[in-house]
């Protein structure tokens, strides 16, 4: 296991992926204040919602979950632009084009930002 | 030893609706690799939609014009869980009528445009000439035919009155019999055949990997629909089919406006009358997670509320995020020239994406 803030998530996802049946539905990430965020792994079960939850610091470098579901590259690509997380070996500019003037939209501290 | 090329397809293509960018690597007409771009249009609605939760139900609906009422069902299925309220059966079924009808204009849009990527005109007009009756119909019901304000927190804003029941089912009656005209091109037509079956598979060890939803992910063996949790009361069963090219994920769109038109007569039989809505008080606390099967696949809510109008947290997952990425494991292999019909199969949906 690696040393990222979010290991032990990626971790119990891939003992989960193990048992077998698991879907990867999305990664969601919230500003909880404070410079931490909280990513929350959303997993499908035979039709049963499942989450794995880890608390970042917003300069943590995390893991990527794409070395076991390459879909989730998109999400975390996504988790990128909007709220400016960093995954190792990851690129953002889906949504947001670097080096333009929207920056982290959906951080606490940019609430105003139009 | 032979070149790659490396050719940009799209943003702006004849083939594409919406701006989706598909970076090929070619060796002479053969596609090697792919990279898949998009974010173009991204309109921050995520951010929008936490401004005011009561506000939320008119811009979620404005997310897609194609499967606008499946935004606003599972923001409203969203709110309903945080509020703890339960919709009358009566509003349920509703709001199943009208996503089947829903599903039915997008599945036969999505076959449109695939037999015009084919070249196959004719198709096209004549499945765009089936779509509009029930687009019709759907604006005689709702007032809209794109964006139906029919959806409130805790059940539906107006009933679907006893004349409207009759028109919807002589409607279905008819779209049945000559959708199975078209249905038979799709089956037995040799150069519908020629263009897709064997082309742009996706296995099913790749549709996991991608975590593929809706009739890419049930083309390629992924047995899951939501409907399963969510119409328990309709008998319904998923379609599904091994093949994983892109004749596969037509097929199953085709078979699902059968499914729909079916559906769609179960609940109209059981509509009852009783009330449309129950109120919903307060501002919404807590987090909650929602999904229904959109046209597409599974439409995924994230709702965080603090007990404000302001929401802490909206995040939309739309299928089209898995589904495209997944073209980078269909077109490798395949000619150049089928690009556009495989990438249309799997019918993405940029506007849902780019939210």
């Amino acid at each position: 296991m690696s040393g990222n803030a979010n290991s032990e998530a990626i971790e119990k996802i891939r003992d989960m992926e193990r048992s077998g049946s698991m879907r990867l539905v999305t990664i969601t990430a919230t500003d909880e204040g404070d410079g931490v965020m909280e990513l929350i792994y959303v997993l499908d079960r035979k039709g049963e919602l499942l989450t794995v939850r880890s608390h970042c610091r917003w300069e943590d470098e995390l893991e990527s979950l794409s070395s076991l579901y390459k879909g989730a590259e998109n999400m975390e690509r996504e988790i990128i632009d909007l709220l400016g997380a960093r995954f190792d070996g990851i690129k953002g500019g889906l949504f947001i084009e670097p080096g333009s003037g929207i920056v982290t939209p959906l951080r606490k501290e940019n609430k105003d930002v139009q | 030893m032979s070149r790659s090329t490396l050719i940009p397809f799209g943003p702006q293509h004849p083939s594409f609706l919406e701006p989706l960018n598909i970076n090929l690597r070619l060796d002479e007409e053969r596609v090697v690799g792919a990279e898949i771009n998009y974010g173009y249009n991204h309109r921050g609605m995520e951010k929008a939609l936490a401004a005011d939760f009561r506000r939320s139900i008119y811009l979620c609906e404005r997310v897609c014009g194609i499967c606008s009422f499946f935004h606003s069902t599972v923001y409203c299925e969203s709110m309903e869980s945080m509020f703890d309220v339960r919709v009358p059966d009566h509003a349920r079924y509703i709001r199943a009528i009208l996503m089947e009808c829903q599903r039915i204009t997008s599945h036969s849009l999505a076959l449109a445009h695939t037999a015009e990527a084919m070249g196959y005109e004719s198709l096209f007009m004549q499945l765009f000439r089936e779509r509009e009756p029930v687009m019709r119909l759907l604006n005689d019901i709702t007032g809209n035919r794109v964006h139906f304000s029919m959806n409130t927190i805790g059940g539906v804003r107006r009933d679907i009155s006893p004349e409207q029941r009759k028109e919807l089912l002589s409607t279905m009656d008819g779209l049945e019999q000559r959708f199975s005209v078209l249905a038979g091109v799709f089956r037995k037509d040799a150069t519908v055949k020629r263009r897709m079956v064997g082309k742009g598979v996706l296995t099913k060890d790749n549709a996991r990997t991608y975590a593929v939803v809706g009739p890419v992910g049930r083309a390629s063996g992924i047995a899951q629909d939501m409907r399963q949790n969510n119409y328990q009361d309709l008998d319904f069963r998923p379609i599904v089919r091994d093949e994983g090219d892109s004749y596969a994920r037509s097929m199953v769109r085709v078979d699902e406006i059968f499914q729909s038109i079916g559906l769609i007569r179960t609940a109209i039989g059981l509509l009852k009358e009783g009330p449309l809505n129950v109120p919903a008080k307060g501002n919404p606390t807590g987090e909650t997670f929602a999904r229904v099967e959109a046209p597409r696949g599974e439409l995924f809510y994230y709702i965080k509320a603090m007990g404000k109008v302001e929401l802490d947290r909206v995040k939309i997952k739309t299928p089209t995020i898995v589904n495209v990425a997944a073209l980078t494991a269909m077109v490798p292999g395949c000619e150049m020239p089928d690009v556009p019909v495989i990438t249309v199969s799997v019918d993405p949906c940029i506007c849902c994406t780019e939210r």
